[in-house]
């Protein structure tokens, strides 16, 4: 209970607080911009938090996440058009909404609901981060190495279309990851004799560039074509659902909330599909199903209780394994990694002060979207109106102080140009990124932990197959593997332009 | 280009990243002493190896489907034409422009000349208000954020610098 009252003293001071609030607020404007997902917004802000203290830091990331997966509802509902991918089955209903003028109540219940959502997973995160972070406290080098391969596998099976694909980019993110001097041994690799690039690429630097750069080359290529996108909203104001409406929903939202939850602490899954998945079970188990897509409010209710449910669901395999679940919240790893939090099995014993003040932070995160939706909904009817192209100047701006304020390194720059511009050939050809930024995230861990292990039993690979935990993660592995490539051959459709985020 | 086509030069240039990387991998990194030492060149290799097969995995499987679909006609890919280069080309070398007006000028005049030349040369703006807003607002807008409210080293040159 102490260290509980330490996190509180720490979390809720006034520069805490309002790095939470300016986390949520950047998270709001970039998730409410269609194109500009929150994971953008993220690896933007991340290089903001550097020089704060750990606590702010914190608030600032998890303000942007959180933040993030509630603004796409905003253009979902007043434009049609989601603003991440999170929110795009909140567009089946919420859009038809505003055409029949009820783009007020939709507002008002998609952000009462998201935060319901978002507390209701927030409370399944406390308890289940400990949990597991006890059990995954015994594990070894082997155990921890099966744990990792488990996490990949499952990304690079859900990152896209074709899961031949979602390898190949697994693989190069690992790759870029072996670049520079090797943890372990001391001995350069792959850096060309040059010292630069000894320092290998920079986690950071490589997210900026895989998310950042290739919405600005997209953006200026279509202002080039004459392709100016106008988005015509007009000033309203939001509308509280009533308590009846609420009352009539709650067995709806619980559901949902618990939908939201599980798929978000399954690494890969992600807020789209936790969304379309409650869209689905809120119209199957509806009395008036016809209703749906015809701006039924239990359209919005569904996805947007889900999709913030997510954001707890997601923070359970990233604090208590260390493996994020999605691009976005390995951005948050990075950031805590920056601020001496290393998330996995041992973080409780570190850092549980600054665990509470997660918590804290999250539920904070949600008071401030209540407050910043609620009162200042005319500032993202706003937002949406700035062209897009003046909006991609001022990213190529903060994308190039972030990447040299990370290492004050000009060679940081170029690094990210380099990433952003195969970043973006790569998703022309139809290769994923969401599984590059994983097998970077994973890649380090993955080699250590097998070398560790590898080392620790003699060189003898029995090490793997005598352990029960390290089996069980290598056959999830091996199923997700196979369920994936069931379903692709099942489901064979070409793909033209791989997805750039999940989140 | 067709997504067929397309596919089939993307597997080519993997393939020829995965022979090219593994080669290098076996030239320039030593090999571990075996047994429990696994060495820095495992993991290297053991990953070029795997781009190697999943890239010829992806080739073969595009060259059976272009058989498969040689009678059909294949419509041309909206997303895959060629005019996004230029774009991804003046990006690409306004960044490295930046990077290095920034080592030499400071942050704040490579900023300003960087925000006006990409108003001017790749938006076309003709707007003068436009572009002095743009440049002289985000300039000192980062300026003030970044280098004064946040204490963040912005770049200093080696030539002149600003602020």
């Amino acid at each position: 209970m102490d260290l509980f009252y330490q996190a509180a003293v720490a979390s809720l001071t006034p520069a805490a607080i309002g790095a939470v609030g300016l986390g949520t607020l950047i998270g709001l404007i970039f998730g409410s911009i269609p194109g500009l997902t929150f994971t953008v917004a993220l690896a933007l802000a991340l290089p903001i938090t550097f020089g704060m203290d750990t606590v702010p830091a914190i608030g600032i990331l998890l303000g942007t996440y959180i933040g993030g997966m509630t603004g796409g509802s905003v253009s979902a509902i007043l434009l049609g058009i989601p603003g991440t991918p999170s929110s795009a089955a909140t567009v089946l209903d919420g859009y038809p909404m505003t055409r029949q003028g009820r783009a007020s109540i939709a507002l008002g219940t998609a952000v009462i609901v998201s935060s319901i959502g978002g507390l209701f997973s927030l409370l399944v995160m406390i308890v289940s981060v400990n949990l597991v972070s006890k059990i995954a406290i015994q594990f070894g080098p082997a155990e921890i190495f099966a744990l990792v391969l488990f996490g990949m596998s499952t990304i690079c099976g859900l990152a896209g279309g074709s899961m031949l694909k979602g390898l190949i980019a697994g693989v190069l993110g690992l790759m870029i990851m072996t670049v520079g001097i090797d943890a372990i041994d001391g001995v350069n690799r792959m850096t060309f004799g040059t010292i630069n690039m000894m320092q290998g690429v920079n986690l950071l630097v490589a997210m900026i560039g895989l998310f950042a750069v290739p919405y600005i080359i997209e953006t200026f290529a279509r202002h080039g074509r004459g392709e100016t996108e106008t988005n015509d909203t007009q000033s309203l104001r939001v509308e509280l659902p009533s308590f009846g409406l609420l009352g009539r929903n709650s067995w709806l939202i619980a559901r949902c909330s618990a939908i939201g939850t599980v798929i978000g602490a399954i690494p890969g899954a992600g807020g789209p599909i936790a969304a379309f998945l409650a869209y689905d079970n809120a119209r199957r188990f509806s009395k008036k199903p016809e209703r749906f897509g015809r701006g039924a409010i239990e359209g919005v209710i569904a996805p947007e209780t889900a999709n913030n449910a997510v954001t707890g669901g997601t923070l359970i395999p990233l604090l208590s394994l260390g493996i994020p679940g999605d691009p976005a919240t390995a951005i948050v790893l990075a950031g805590l990694m920056v601020h001496g939090i290393t998330p996995g099995p041992a973080l409780f014993m570190q850092s549980e002060v600054q665990v509470y003040g997660i918590y804290i932070a999250v539920a904070l995160a949600y008071v401030f979207i209540l407050v910043l939706q609620l009162g200042g909904i005319r500032l993202f009817v706003h937002v949406l109106r700035i062209p897009p192209q003046l909006l991609s100047v001022v990213i190529l701006v903060l994308c190039v102080v972030g990447a040299y304020s990370i290492r004050n390194s000009v060679f940081d720059i170029y690094t990210m140009a380099v990433i952003g511009v195969l970043a973006y050939a790569l998703m022309r050809v139809g290769i994923p990124t969401t599984p590059i930024i994983l097998g970077m995230v994973l890649g380090p861990t993955l080699e250590n932990e097998f070398r560790t292990a590898m080392a620790l039993s003699d060189g003898n690979w029995d090490i793997f197959y005598t352990s029960p935990v390290a089996l069980l993660f290598f056959g999830l592995a091996a199923l997700i593997v196979g369920l994936q490539t069931l379903s692709g051959l099942r489901l064979r459709k070409p793909r033209s332009f791989a997805e750039t985020s999940n989140a | 280009m067709i997504r067929n086509q397309k596919d089939i030069l993307s597997g080519v240039i993997l393939l020829s990243l995965a022979i090219f990387w593994c080669a290098y991998v076996v030239q320039s990194i030593p090999a571990g002493t075996g047994g429990a030492d696994v060495g820095p060149r495992a993991f290297p290799l053991l990953l070029g190896t795997l781009l190697g097969i999943l890239a010829l995995g992806f080739l073969v499987s595009r060259l059976f489907e272009r058989r498969r679909l040689r009678a059909e006609t294949e419509a041309p890919n909206e997303l895959a034409a060629p005019r996004e280069w230029p774009a991804l080309a003046m990006i690409f070398f306004l960044l490295l422009a930046y990077g290095w007006a920034m080592q030499k000028t400071g942050f704040v005049l490579a900023t300003a000349a960087v925000v006006a030349l990409t108003m001017i040369l790749i938006l076309r703006d003709r707007s003068p208000v436009r572009i002095t807003a743009m440049t002289f607002g985000l300039t000192f807008g980062c300026w003030l954020i970044f280098g004064q409210i946040l204490d963040i080293p912005l770049a200093t040159g080696t030539w002149i610098s600003v602020g």
